[in-house]
């Protein structure tokens, strides 16, 4: 019993599954709205990712969406093309549908390192400028493939995701990005994102640990793109734009940059939210607009910034220096001036 | 032997040369000061000394290896650590895992440990904390381990600064101004704990420091730096009444030899 209430996630997770599944059962909700949640749990694999670099290591990577279109072209190729998944035996399409995303995955963690290895030697902006080039590349690269559809895009992708394995891998995914964060690898990116020199002086090889949390972030991109494939059986390159990447940037921030909780709830709240308001036409940009302003104004670590659900077991706070704060004056600028003047 | 040896080592930014052929040897439990005026050289002594820098000339070694080339984190591994003269803590953290952190290159479980916190992923975390807590108590902040390294006052944030470099488990240990800023009494709790880093943990320790009555009580061996040039050293005694030492602190930098 004692052990249960210290890890409820074990009942609370599954319960939120039930819940949507017999919602969906019972036609309360239709399949347009379960799909608006299937793509919900895609943006929060990919906020989760972006969280990894933006967040946990204090880089800039504005151009994620580049190493989800790689992870969505990749497992789109292993089922359809190479191996013909719609063809199958249930049990079989799961299995492969399991191994193209772990190549899709593979895929966008194979790029992550190629791009990372020389840019994140470097101190200073350069991987922002890098992923940013990245993005527009790949997706000109796709344009002019014929093998993957070119510009008129990959169709026929067989329909192997659903609510039950994003739900999984949105899950996964958490757990991924706790474990890393509480650990001695996490640690020392988070010793980077506060203070690089400090973290070198004290024997964190800072290019190793960099590399590493951004391969780790691109091979989750490259899963939730397998996600997306698999859910709209469709993939056009202009989809995995530089708007595409912005959009999970919004969702991290102002969900809580540095937050685990904080890019689930972002992710969620914001895909989900446009969607609500739609009756309104075109005010709801406005409104979504709006309601980013009011965040950014009142809130600038993010709505869940400094946060984490219990269930993680996570510390939390000390977020201060990080978020949408960095464009405002610190709060801990006084002292950290203060502190110059005594040392002089 | 010695553990940190600097061999005629300079450095030039464009064309003003920041230090010039200076010489270092240090040994097992010896505790050497560089002083000198404002901008003589000496961060820029610890910066070349840790890595941060590369010579132009000369080389270093940690204890007999030679450091040419070396990033900071090598030479964190080879046995040095340092503290900073503006405060280089991680903010974002604990006093706890600002300790922990410095445990990072220690750590032995591999990435497939961590992502699915095996059985070493869990003892080792658990050695991890404990032996940065012991390192806490033996200074005195284990009260504080669950605050924000930057809600310390400026006295414990320069403390928590000497305990995380100890944390790297040194042969030597760098202080850039561990006193800056202090009154008194806070320098005398300074002068015990670093007495206390080399006596009773055996470290070798090369400090820079403005305070004089600090310095002369508890260095052995003394390098005066100006405008980069090692302009006298030696003793206390002897350091202190070199007329070369007198002349370039009342040089201009009168303010310096009243401290
Ligand atoms: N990266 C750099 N580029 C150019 N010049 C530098 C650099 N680092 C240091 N200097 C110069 O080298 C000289 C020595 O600076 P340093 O910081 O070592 O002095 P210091 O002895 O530590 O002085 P203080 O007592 O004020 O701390 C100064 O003139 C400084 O401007
Ligand atoms: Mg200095």
């Amino acid at each position: 019993m004692n052990w249960l209430r210290k890890n409820s996630e074990v009942i609370i997770l599954p319960l939120i599954y039930v819940v949507i599944f017999l919602l969906q059962k019972n036609k309360i909700l239709n399949n347009y709205v379960i799909q608006i949640i299937m793509l919900a749990g895609v943006n929060i694999i990919m906020t989760q990712s972006l969280n990894l670099v933006n967040g946990m290591t204090g880089q800039n990577s504005i151009g994620h969406a580049g190493f989800m279109a790689v992870g969505a072209y990749v497992s789109a190729l292993f089922s359809k093309i190479i191996f013909n998944a719609a063809a199958m035996p249930p049990t079989m399409q799961t299995i492969f549908f399991l191994l193209a995303t772990i190549a899709g995955g593979i895929g966008a963690a194979i790029f992550g390192f190629l791009i990372g290895m020389p840019t994140l030697r470097l101190k200073g902006d350069y991987l922002a400028i890098v992923t940013l080039g990245f993005g527009e590349v790949i997706r000109s690269i796709i344009r002019i493939t014929p093998a993957v559809g070119a510009a008129r895009g990959l169709t026929g992708i067989p329909k192997l995701a659903s609510l039950f394995w994003i739900f999984v891998f949105v899950v996964i995914t958490i757990y991924i990005c706790r474990n890393y964060m509480d650990s001695a690898y996490g640690r020392g990116c988070l010793a980077i994102r506060d203070n690089e020199v400090a973290a070198d002086t004290m024997g964190i090889n800072t290019s190793k640990y960099k590399v590493q949390a951004f391969v780790t972030s691109a091979f989750i991109a490259g899963i939730a793109g397998s996600m997306y494939a698999h859910t709209l059986r469709y993939l056009h390159p202009d989809v995995f734009s530089y708007t595409k990447s912005t959009d999970f940037l919004v969702y991290l921030y102002a969900g809580g940059v540095g937050s685990i909780s904080g890019s689930i709830l972002g992710a969620f709240i914001l895909t989900a939210l446009p969607e609500v308001l739609r009756f309104m036409n075109e005010w709801r940009l406005v409104i979504y607009g709006g309601l980013l302003v009011i965040i950014i104004l009142f809130r600038p670590v993010g709505m869940f910034g400094g946060k984490e659900f219990a269930f993680l077991k996570l510390k939390t706070g000390g977020i201060q220096h990080i978020g949408f704060s960095n464009l405002f004056q610190r709060k801990t600028k006084k002292t950290i001036v203060a502190n110059e003047e005594a040392s002089r | 032997m010695s553990i940190l040896k600097a061999d005629h080592i300079s450095i030039q930014f464009g064309g003003l040369k920041a230090v010039n052929d200076f010489s270092l040897d240090l040994e097992q439990k010896e505790l050497y000061a560089i002083i000198g005026p404002n901008g003589a050289g000496k961060t820029t002594v610890f910066n070349m000394l840790t890595g941060i820098y590369q010579p132009t000339q000369g080389s270093i070694y940690i204890d007999g290896k030679l450091m040419a080339g070396c990033k900071p984190y090598q030479f964190t591994e080879a046995g040095l650590a340092r503290t900073f003269q503006n405060i280089r803590l991680f903010h974002g953290a604990t006093v706890l895992d600002n300790v922990k952190m410095a445990h990072s290159f220690k750590t032995d479980y591999n990435f497939f440990n961590m992502l699915s916190r095996t059985g070493k992923y869990h003892a080792e975390e658990k050695r991890i904390t404990e032996k940065s807590m012991e390192l806490l108590e033996m200074f005195d902040l284990q009260d504080k381990k669950n605050f924000f390294a930057n809600n310390l006052p400026y006295g414990e944030q320069r403390k928590l600064e000497i305990v995380r470099a100890l944390a790297t488990e040194p042969k030597v240990i760098l202080l850039d101004e561990p006193a800056a800023g202090m009154n008194p009494n806070e320098i005398d709790d300074v002068v015990s704990l670093i007495l206390r880093v080399q006596k009773d943990l055996g470290k070798a320790i090369l400090v820079i420091e403005h305070h004089m009555k600090m310095v002369m009580k508890i260095a052995e061996y003394i390098k005066v730096l100006d405008f980069g040039e090692t302009i006298s050293e030696g003793t206390p005694e002897k350091v202190q009444n070199d007329p070369k030492v007198i002349e370039a602190y009342l040089g201009g930098h009168a303010n310096a030899s009243r401290n």
